[in-house]
């Protein structure tokens, strides 16, 4: 059941009629940070909505609001993002190879998906869900200024490419 | 931006595979109903790689799971444990680069650069630190229960009865700061409104802080914009002189002292009704230092120094100098009935100014200069310009004593990025450098500091991935000194100068294991660019401002030659080299 946005979660039904409800807007978002790595969205979303049951079903979630999912998202998705990037690190020692994100792929027309997985994140996070610069270098684990270089590095990619494109 | 700026950029990433929506309705339907919910884990392949992770159901395989990770982890240590293959590539830089110093500037005129007419200095590298790496100090590590009420925890709880235990002031000019700051102040935490989730709701108090004679004055608000707020004295010895807390429908946040530098004097603090939020200015409430008890406001003080004003009245303070206040009926002149009072600090004498002759066409903005005289500005695309001086007398349009040169960031579609120019007081340019894109975000991007002034400029245009500090020879734009970004990336930062010496910030960059690297601060000589022996401090966030919102939790306050720096739940005050004062800690409240 929904009262303004809040959806009781505590049954099946009522977890499922959120999920229903919720599901293309959380998708829609995950596959923003995803980029083209759809089964990386897929993913993300299947862990979130998991989790939230589980919350659900041992009595520590009663209600749920779509924010609740993105933020859930986002979290998850930095979390995995940074894990990834240390594994990565230790993955290229151990096999004398570059990592597979140091070069950005050539941008196809004015595509976010495009975007390296770290300029992503942060244009998402910042133009997407509005969070200040802090806040964004806070959760990327990122120096302030080093947050600001990405995000200007990211739109001014885009710009060009919308230039040229245009 | 808007939002729709970036949705125009998303393609069909945003959707999903078709069936998909189904699929996992059906996962969590057998989920809901076997009970069994599979924890996080770290999906591994058979070699013992990252892989994705499986649909559901993924209950059966846990085991294997951790196993897998368990020996993909061994491998791992061991062969970093120095029985792997040597990378190919270099590792990525676990520690802070050093600041390169440039080769003397391209004299040629090929590339638009002027040409220096003098020789340079190339900033001298300091890779051996005469003393040991001072950090700054550590943060409050409580932790915050995730039921606790709205409003600071610990709670605001008042106190009083102790004096000020020295007179101690600021010193006037700013330059090599001692290892450790004299005052190290651990602030509570903010608590907003119950129905946030814990994560959002528990942070870091909205701080400011002022060196006030002995001690510091600290207003703490609440992050998420109202509630009760805290103001306190704090002595340099660490003893807390008073803790005021107010009631929980104002926002109070200190403005600077007014009248005596002396023990008894009193501060003006800004207080906001935050049910009014529409007030065009908070009131400015006195304080009184020795005892925290609040006073008159700023403007009944004036009036009551000053009987001939007949009820004229201004209370937004725009200006100040080291002697003088400039107050005004408004931040911007109406042309009607304006009321602009010259104050002096410590009598509060006041002069009522002339009328400016400004409409409401023009957006004229009093303020004091440099030198502490009035002026008059408006905004144009460069930056505020000087139209009008107050000489005495009468408002002059004869303002090249009183407008300060400044430095421009432009458009420069030819480079990508933002080209630099210098202009003289009355708008003119002076030099531009083509060559250089500044920085055109929140935050430091140039300044002008006596014959050198200082910028940020974008290292590998028009990526700008990099971001250098240079120090450029005022009257030409001619490269005196450069500290270089690492070739993977990175920012040179600038913080607190002035006086001759700047305080400048490492880049940053991110290890192995995940942590960040670099970050350090060194104090620099501004007219050399060289590091001075024995400024530098580790902690990244020793003098660090934050911008686009996180200012008003992490910033730094210059007090002549003290720093004042605000950070999450931190404040600490770093006196000048050799000032005798043994490190204090105190704790609010």
């Amino acid at each position: 059941m929904e009262t303004n946005g809040d959806w009781e979660v505590g049954t099946e039904a009522g977890f499922i009629a959120c999920y229903r409800a919720t599901f293309a807007e959380v998708y829609a978002y995950a596959g923003m940070l995803c980029g083209h790595d759809r089964d990386a969205a897929e993913d993300l979303v299947h862990d979130v909505y998991l989790t939230a049951l589980h919350r659900a079903r041992g009595g520590d979630l009663s209600t749920a609001t779509i924010g609740y999912f993105i933020t859930s998202v986002r979290r998850r998705h930095i979390d995995r993002w940074r894990a990834n990037d240390r594994e990565r690190q230790r993955l290229t020692l151990v096999h004398s190879q570059p990592p597979p994100d140091a070069e950005p792929a050539p941008l196809p027309p004015a595509m976010l998906a495009a975007l390296t997985e770290r300029e992503r994140a942060a244009v998402v996070l910042r133009y997407v869900d509005d969070l200040p610069v802090a806040q964004i270098a806070e959760q990327m684990g990122l120096g302030v200024r080093a947050a600001e270089s990405l995000l200007s590095r990211a739109i001014r990619r885009l710009r060009r490419e919308e230039a040229r494109d245009a | 931006m808007p939002d729709r700026w970036i949705r125009d950029h998303v393609g069909d990433e945003a959707s999903p595979r078709p069936g998909f929506e189904e699929e996992l309705a059906d996962s969590l339907r057998a989920a809901w109903r076997s009970g069994e919910v599979a924890p996080a884990r770290v999906p591994i392949d058979a070699a013992g790689r990252p892989r994705r992770r499986p649909r559901w159901p993924i209950v059966a395989g846990i085991g294997t799971a951790a196993a897998l990770l368990a020996v993909l982890t061994a491998v791992a240590i061991a062969r970093d444990d120095g029985s792997a293959p040597r990378p190919a590539t270099p590792s990525p830089a676990t520690s802070a680069p050093a600041p390169i110093p440039t080769a003397p500037p391209d004299t040629t005129a090929a590339t638009g650069r002027p040409t220096p007419t003098s020789p340079t200095t190339a900033p001298r590298t300091s890779t051996t630190p005469a003393t040991t790496a001072p950090v700054a100090s550590t943060m409050p590590t409580e932790l915050v229960p995730a039921d606790a009420p709205e409003g600071f925890y610990p709670a605001c709880a008042e106190r009083g009865g102790v004096a000020a235990s020295s007179e101690v002031t600021a010193p006037p000019t700013f330059g090599p700061l001692a290892a450790d700051p004299a005052l190290t102040v651990l602030l509570p935490a903010s608590v907003g409104p119950v129905d946030y989730p814990a994560a959002q709701r528990i942070t870091s108090p909205k701080g400011t802080a002022t060196l006030i004679p002995g001690g510091v004055l600290i207003a703490l608000n609440q992050a998420n914009g109202d509630g009760s707020s805290l103001l306190a004295a704090v002595n340099l010895d660490g003893s807390v002189r008073w803790v005021r807390c107010t009631a929980a429908d104002q926002v109070v946040s200190p403005y600077d002292i007014v009248g005596s530098n002396a023990p008894g004097a009193t501060a003006f603090v800004r207080r906001r009704d935050a049910s009014h939020l529409g007030t065009p200015d908070p009131d400015m409430v006195e304080v009184n230092l020795q005892t925290g008890e609040f006073g008159p406001t700023l403007a009944e003080r004036v009036a009551e120094a000053n009987p001939w004003l007949d009820g004229a009245s201004a209370r937004t303070l725009v200006g100040q100098s080291r002697t003088h206040l400039l107050l005004a009926s408004f931040g911007v002149l109406s042309g009607q009935d304006d009321v602009l009072l010259l104050v002096d600090r410590t009598t509060l004498i006041a002069e009522r100014l002339p009328d400016a002759g400004a409409s409401t066409d023009n957006r004229q903005s009093p303020s004091l200069d440099e030198a502490g005289r009035p002026v008059l500005t408006v905004s144009t695309p460069a930056g505020p310009q000087v139209v009008a001086v107050y000489d005495g007398t009468v408002w002059s349009a004869d303002i090249r004593s009183a407008a300060a040169p400044r430095v421009a960031v432009g458009d420069d579609p030819a480079t990508g990025g933002s080209a630099l120019s210098f202009l003289d007081g009355e708008g003119g340019t002076v030099w531009r450098r083509d060559d250089l894109a500044g920085w055109r975000g929140e935050g430091f991007s140039a300044a002008v500091a006596g014959d050198v002034t200082i910028a940020r400029v974008c290292a590998d245009a028009p990526d700008c991935s990099r971001w250098d500090v240079v120090g450029l020879r005022t009257a030409d734009g001619g490269e005196i000194w450069r500290f270089v970004a690492p070739d993977d990336g990175g920012a040179w930062g600038v913080g607190p100068l002035g006086d001759g010496f700047a305080l400048l910030q490492e880049p940053m960059g991110t290890a192995v294991d995940g942590s960040s690297t670099g970050g350090a601060w060194v104090m620099v000589e501004i007219a050399t660019g060289q590091v001075l022996d024995g400024q530098r401090w580790e902690d990244p966030t020793t003098f660090e401002a934050q911008c686009c919102g996180g200012g008003e939790f992490v910033h730094v306050r210059r007090n002549g030659g003290v720093l004042v720096a605000v950070n999450e739940r931190r404040i600490s005050v770093w006196f000048p080299d050799g000032t005798r004062l043994a490190p204090a800690t105190a704790t609010l409240p």
